[in-house]
């Protein structure tokens, strides 16, 4: 066997199945470790990050992971507790000694009153693969907690990345350009700080951003449609 | 006469597949979406999911539910079709569920479902087998980790002759007709039905040409999930 044969080259596009790699070593993120190999468990362009061969896919639900910010709604009570819908197929729990400082005491403190239903929250993820669902916390970041916003906007889990962009790059050109913040769920929200003008170009940006999500020089559009250029 | 002339009722070589095409991501607001046409066939899925999964007694600790619904509309055949569930799709949705279910990773979605929609549009023969191989790219393209796709084609024996993908008055005046779905990579048999009588060498026979049939679809279903992310350059 050889084991330096190229299967794929970096960006090339996989279907499931398709075998990616021989050498079981080099499997890295969705991929599975067959006896024909390496294969792809998903659509998507492939990725090699040093020795690695990962699948970047190309849609896909959001998969809870420990120390995720993310944005969710409260959806409903537990005797000790809110359940949160964060878009992961299953409902996350939020301890209610996460909210009040000390012992929680149900004759004191009233779940009711320190979250609504339909309340907006960011949360940190605790424990992601339990039994049941997702542990949250508020701490260890003072954002956390109530939103103040009302500005958010939805887009493919998959996305987040290029929202981002490398070391931050993108987030930056949407912040300065509509001078606005922009708090990012992992879960595919994006949570608005700032006017209706700043949220409609950032939509539009954000739209662009998934639709060409593979298109080069992406950034230089993204950054002409925030500076008004309507060619863009 | 020589072989070479048999000719089938649509003109059709023995080996020979309908015209078809695939189109994936045509649902805006499903997670995942296909379209298939083959021959007059055509076809239209939507996938949702993994989502919550409702009964909560129903679900599963150990993987998600795979939930298939196979419909015809009423105007999908010449005569029409009452809309209610028959008993025909109704077991036809249990079918393309178990062949789907062997390619999908559903353990890594515990407590969770997913729906596969399926509603045929103009039904002519071999809609089960065609709903597959478009579920399995509706499902590919929702993002479902999935260990290979799965591809449907038919074979059977008309006027005496094995022949690849019958049409509708095929499927009715033949004398066996013969459903299979492959998992193409893996090359795993994931449904095999048959209706009538083959012998037993016929049947391998009508068996290998369907794979046959199923490899080139394969192809179409490979092209048609790179052409929605080249979509995206």
């Amino acid at each position: 066997m050889s084991g330096e044969e190229i299967l794929k080259e970096d960006k090339n596009i996989v279907v499931p199945g398709e075998v990616v790699e021989r050498d079981p070593k080099k499997a890295g993120e969705n991929t599975k470790v067959t006896e024909r190999g390496v294969v792809s468990t998903r659509l998507g362009v492939i990725q090699k990050v040093g020795r690695k061969i990962s699948i970047i896919p190309y849609s896909g639900p959001y998969r809870p992971r420990d120390g995720d910010l993310v944005i969710g709604v409260v959806v409903g009570y537990a005797p000790n507790g809110w359940f949160v819908d964060i878009g992961a197929g299953v409902k996350a729990f939020l301890p209610a000694t996460e909210r009040f400082k000390g012992k929680f005491d149900p004759r004191i403190h009233d779940l009711k009153e320190a979250f609504k239903l339909g309340d907006v929250l960011a949360a940190k993820i605790l424990v992601a693969e339990r039994l049941g669902a997702p542990l949250l916390t508020l701490r260890g970041n003072k954002n956390l907690g109530k939103m103040s916003t009302n500005w958010f906007i939805k887009v493919p889990v998959v996305k987040i990345a290029r929202i981002i962009g490398k070391k931050g790059s993108m987030l930056r050109i949407l912040e300065k350009g509509t001078n606005s913040r922009v708090m990012v769920g992992q879960n595919g929200v994006l949570a608005i700080e700032g006017t209706y003008e700043a949220y409609v170009k950032i939509k539009k940006a954000v739209n662009l951003i998934s639709e060409k999500t593979f298109l080069k020089g992406l950034t230089e559009q993204v950054s002409k449609l925030i500076a008004g250029e309507e060619n863009a | 006469m020589p072989e070479k002339k048999y000719k089938r009722i649509d003109g059709r070589a023995p080996d020979e597949l309908r015209p078809f095409s695939m189109r994936v991501g045509i649902l805006k607001n499903a997670d995942g979406s296909a379209e298939i046409r083959l021959g007059k066939n055509w076809i239209i899925i939507a996938v949702y999911g993994p989502r919550e999964y409702y009964p909560k007694f129903e679900a599963s600790q150990e993987r998600a539910i795979l939930n298939c619904r196979y419909h015809m509309v009423p105007f999908s055949t010449t005569e029409r079709k009452p809309p209610k569930p028959s008993r025909r799709e109704i077991e036809l949705s249990k079918v393309i569920r178990e062949a789907l279910e062997p390619a999908l990773i559903l353990e890594e979605f515990p407590e969770m479902g997913i729906d596969v929609y399926i509603e045929v549009i103009q039904a002519s023969g071999g809609t089960r087998v065609s709903s597959i191989t478009a579920a399995s790219l509706a499902l590919a393209d929702a993002g479902i980790p999935m260990r290979d796709l799965v591809v449907g084609c038919s074979a059977g024996k008309v006027d005496g002759k094995i022949v690849l993908d019958l049409n509708e008055e095929e499927d009715k005046e033949g004398e066996a007709d013969l459903a299979l779905a492959l998992m193409p990579s893996l090359n795993k048999i994931t449904l095999l039905q048959m209706d009538g009588q083959l012998a037993p060498d016929e049947f391998k026979e009508a068996v290998e040409l369907a794979k046959k049939g199923a490899l080139k679809l394969y192809k179409a279903q490979i092209e048609a999930l790179r052409k929605r992310i080249e979509e995206m350059r």
